[in-house]
């Protein structure tokens, strides 16, 4: 009792490492989000930001994995809370309502957060496969026909929504990470400790902020990508010859 | 004006229970629900049976010893209320009125619509008082308080701790009511001195006793009949991260 490790064990420190691995994939996001953007300045621009970001931030290669790697150990510190604290949660009402719990306040982004959370690390999965990885290369349904080419993410990413069922999937991701963000945003700042009053108007505003901006971001984007806004890309694009070695 | 009443029946800890169902219970719509309890145990007496027991004292809403779950709502449909504070006049003739004990493993069920709540004691003992030398009492205002942090500290300290927050909680999650009790002493001067030691000790009492933890629904807050907010709970997060970094750094 009263120990330094009461943060790492107890049911409030499993929920700070979910607010604050929350935080850091919601940064992630934001900057995702932004560079998405770029698909509208075209496919030099877009596939210059992709280089920028597969050379290691113009760095160092290294650094991209260091990235990928601290993105991989949020996620799963954010998976391990979770599901730590739905056992507890679960195990703390053995004997439910007969009658039904009926709920006064609560939204539907709150209560869909673990089959929501579920569905978009199937989703992140599946994105990671099709847009990052390229495994569903030349696909007839996921990729249009053509190949995956990495230094070509605009391509890849025109070519990967031209079948409407994909780009619907994308935009149902996107709704499901809306409603997450909706009830998660929020509540990391108050599990973080943002109690003051003064704090309300900032937790509130960032807390519909961020979402409606991320997801904003993103399905503009896609819907562009699916209304065919963007340009065809050029099949004659070929990365300049000093990003190749 | 007449009800059906299905209760909850549970002869002992360890007994099955079921639910006993009393059809046609005259009431009247002044009648406070626990009256509505009393009239159906007196009919009960009167048939040498054993009677529903439930936990009730002032009956005037400020003791925290009533509460049941009543078609699914903590202290039943009445905003900001116990039970009983909960008159027949928020039913209609003829309805189905199903009344369970408070759920939650750390809320063990003694008997009937009794359950044994001493879990919360446990949570107080663990860190949930100041140490003063006793002796004559201090002057008033010898130790100035801003109304606004009095007034905080006030509003968690209505606490009756009558684990309504729990029984409402989608968690069975006791965040709202350790939160009130480690904010009403935190947030006062007189609370300093084992401000750090008071959080670690009722946060992992209240782990140790079972209930989950908070997901932000709110339920809790909707369901308390003082009306405590959940600010507290956000108030004794940051308490725990500052105790522990001040350990650490010790």
């Amino acid at each position: 009792m009263n120990s330094v490790t009461t943060i790492v064990h107890s049911s409030v420190g499993k929920k700070v490492l979910m607010g604050v691995t929350g935080l850091i994939m919601v940064g992630w996001l934001t900057i995702h989000m932004a560079g998405h953007l770029i698909m509208f300045s075209g496919q030099d621009a877009y596939n210059n930001y992709a280089h920028f970001i597969q050379s290691g931030f113009g760095l160092e290669p290294a650094l991209l994995w260091g990235m990928r790697l601290f993105m991989l150990a949020a996620i799963g510190g954010h998976i391990w809370a979770a599901v730590a604290l739905t056992q507890q949660n679960a195990a703390a009402r053995p004997v439910a309502y007969a009658a039904g719990r009926q709920n006064r306040v609560t939204t539907y982004p709150a209560r869909l957060m673990r089959i929501g959370g579920m569905f978009l690390l199937l989703y992140l999965i599946f994105h990671l496969a099709h847009l990052t990885a390229g495994v569903l290369s030349g696909s007839e349904f996921a990729m249009g026909g053509k190949p995956w080419v990495k230094e070509d993410a605009y391509a890849n990413m025109i070519h990967g929504l031209s079948n409407p069922v994909i780009g619907v999937v994308y935009l149902l991701a996107t709704v499901a990470l809306g409603a997450h963000l909706r009830h998660g945003v929020w509540s990391a700042f108050h599990t973080l400790g943002l109690s003051d009053p003064r704090w309300d108007a900032i937790k509130s505003g960032l807390g519909n902020l961020v979402p409606v901006a991320i997801v904003g971001g993103f399905v503009v984007v896609v819907l562009a990508a699916m209304g065919g806004v963007f340009a065809p890309p050029d099949p004659a694009w070929h990365p300049p010859a000093h990003w190749l070695h | 004006m007449k009800v059906t009443l299905k209760v909850w029946r549970q002869s002992g800890p360890d007994a099955e229970g079921a639910f006993e169902t009393f059809t046609d219970v005259p009431v009247d719509p002044a009648m406070s629900f626990l009256e509505m309890l009393d009239t159906v145990n007196v009919q009960l007496e009167a048939e040498g049976k054993e009677p529903v027991v439930f936990d009730h004292d002032c009956r005037e809403g400020i003791c925290g010893a009533c509460g049941a779950v009543v078609n699914g709502l903590a202290h039943g449909p009445g905003k900001r209320s116990t039970l009983c504070q909960l008159h027949l006049r928020s039913f209609n003739d003829g309805d189905e009125i199903t009344v369970e004990p408070w759920r939650a493993s750390a809320f063990p069920v003694v008997r009937d619509l009794m359950v044994d709540r001493s879990s919360f004691d446990r949570i107080i003992q663990a860190g949930g008082y100041v140490s003063v030398r006793t002796g004559s009492a201090p002057d008033g205002n010898a130790m100035p308080i801003g109304k606004p942090v009095a007034d905080r500290a006030m509003e968690a300290a209505t606490c009756i701790g009558c684990g309504a927050c729990v029984a409402a909680c989608p968690n069975a999650s006791a965040m709202l009511f350790t939160s009130a009790k480690v904010s009403h002493l935190g947030l006062v001067p007189q609370g300093q001195a084992e401000r750090d030691s008071r959080v670690l000790g009722m946060v992992d009492q209240m782990d140790a006793e079972g209930f989950g933890g908070c997901t932000n629904h709110r339920e809790c807050e909707a369901a308390c009949p003082k009306g405590i907010g959940v600010e507290y709970i956000a108030q004794l997060n940051r308490d725990l991260v500052r105790a522990n970094l001040g350990s650490a750094a010790k």
